[in-house]
């Protein structure tokens, strides 16, 4: 028997082990919260979960004792469930100790800069930093060998989007009524399809995923959207980090632009507070922007931005199903049936929309539901954090400068981006100057 | 040698840069204005904000 035959088979996928994983600790913190006692509503598990916290001066000021004894149960417990999941993928699979510590403590590095008062007042977070940390080993002295166990950056993110799925909550999509949902549903998907199309029949973008990708991180809510959209569809790695590096510059300069223009023209606060959460990609940098304008405009602003949120599952959806059922069988395959539609799916997907579901539904009909779903995701959010930084020091670890160089050959990805955030920044403006202004303006 | 100079040149950035650029006046009381707010400039997604934060746009919102 040859020694191919002899190797066990992997137990399960990895979108089966994102689902199990976060969907097992969305189910531990809220049962932990909801069992904790209501007086107040609070969740014991909370203190062992940390990232590291602003700091102006020096890092150590974001790293208290509690905050470290935080970050080591987490590393701890990720180690655990990680390892499992990863020796479950690759049977026989050793060396994951070392190696996963080494990229949590590089995700750690990640936060620490991305905490610092300054870069955070730019609205320039953790991936970033995490893509630029793994970028510069992998591109200067190269990936040790010995990392190579834990560079699993789709387990991580698809674990990090099931999370995720439990803190969006379906409620949240009719908060600010008609005018909300004409911005956030009716500019959103025209902006996100009108970009692609534009990338695909008049750039001529050869690569369809990181059209997409590009499409939905600049029309929907940035790196957030970008994550699920390159995870739906199967996005190549340095895509993705390509995609995140244009909306972190894009929205440093945005968060000043809009409101500038904005007081300079004397809008309506609602009004500009639309346009800015519609257009500005981050939801910090949306806050920061409306806060600028006054409360009200922050208000809507962050509003707008939730809604566009919550739309991430359903977008994600979306384009899985369409990838699965348009561009693969375009791609030289026939039309699929059901059966096999199933089998492409990216499982995760439906992980992300239940949690979202679950949690919606307690949300809204257990008693305190929407007290213990927000101390329960209070902790969850944090773990989410480290899973999406775990995968993108993963990423830019896995990633060769030199292509990264290829796909903005022309500048195409760039192009893309700026002719879809021009449509985007007119369709809004105009959409909610009717909405805000003319059919529903203050009363 | 890339790999130290990569390094070096972020320490001497986080380190004497930005905390230097973060007390100069204008920069400062931006900084200062978004921490009084309980805004959260580096935050990905509105639950990334804080819970104050959240809590009164909901109210807001309610109110009006």
């Amino acid at each position: 028997m040859s020694e191919k035959q002899q190797k066990p088979a992997p137990i399960g996928t990895e979108d089966l082990w994102a689902i199990g994983l976060g969907g097992g600790l969305l189910a531990v913190m809220l049962v932990a919260t909801a069992f904790a006692g209501l007086d107040p509503v609070a969740n014991p598990l909370a203190r062992g979960v940390a990232k590291p916290g602003t700091w102006i001066n020096s890092p150590v000021e974001g790293l208290s004792l509690g905050i470290w004894a935080g970050i080591f149960t987490t590393a701890a417990v990720f180690q655990g469930l990680f390892r499992t999941a990863a020796r479950s993928l690759t049977p026989g699979l050793l060396g994951f100790f070392p190696a996963f510590l080494t990229v949590f403590a590089l995700a750690t590095l990640a936060f620490v800069l991305g905490g610092q008062a300054f870069v955070k007042s730019l609205s320039l977070s953790y991936p970033l930093f995490a893509i630029l940390a793994g970028l510069a080993i992998s591109n200067t002295v190269g990936v040790p060998r010995y990392l190579r166990p834990a560079l699993r950056g789709e387990l991580y993110i698809k674990t990090g989007l099931v999370l995720y799925g439990g803190e969006l909550l379906l409620a949240e999509l009719f908060a600010l009524g008609p005018p909300g949902m004409a911005v956030a549903w009716l500019v959103t998907p025209v902006v996100l399809v009108a970009t692609y199309l534009f990338g695909q029949k008049v750039l001529g973008i050869e690569s369809k995923t990181l059209n997409v990708v590009v499409s939905a991180d600049m029309s929907v809510c940035g790196v957030s959207a970008a994550i699920a959209t390159a995870a739906a569809c199967k996005a190549k790695k340095e895509e993705l980090s390509l995609a995140v590096g244009i909306s972190m510059l894009f929205t440093a300069v945005m968060m000043f632009a809009i409101p500038a223009v904005a007081v300079g023209t004397g809008m309506d606060a609602r009004w500009a507070g639309a346009w800015i959460g519609g257009t500005i990609d981050s939801s910090g940098a949306v806050a920061a922007a409306g806060e600028t304008l006054g409360e009200e405009a922050a208000a809507v602003a962050i509003t707008v931005k939730l809604i566009q949120n919550v739309l991430i599952g359903v977008i994600a959806f979306a384009v899985a199903t369409y990838w699965v059922t348009v561009v693969e069988s375009a791609e030289g395959r026939d039309r699929p049936g059901l059966g096999v539609v199933w089998e492409r799916f990216p499982k995760f997907v439906l992980g992300f929309l239940g949690a979202s579901v679950v949690f919606s539904l307690v949300a809204a009909y257990a008693p305190a539901g929407e007290e213990i779903v927000t101390a329960a995701t209070k902790t969850t959010k944090t773990l989410r954090a480290w899973c999406f930084c775990l995968a993108f020091v993963a990423i830019g670890l896995e990633t060769d400068f030199r292509q990264l160089r290829g796909l903005l050959a022309k500048g195409k990805p760039l192009v893309l981006y700026a002719c879809g955030q021009t449509l985007n920044i007119v369709l809004t403006l105009a959409v909610a100057y009717v909405m805000f202004v003319i059919l529903f303006p203050a009363s | 040698m890339t790999l130290a100079v990569f390094v070096g040149s972020a320490a001497v950035a986080w380190l004497f840069l930005f905390p230097r650029l973060a007390s100069l006046g204008p920069i400062r009381d931006r900084i200062e204005r978004l921490e009084a707010a309980s805004i959260d400039g580096d935050a990905l997604v509105v639950t990334d904000l804080d819970e104050r934060l959240q809590a009164d746009v909901k109210r807001r919102l309610v109110s009006n």
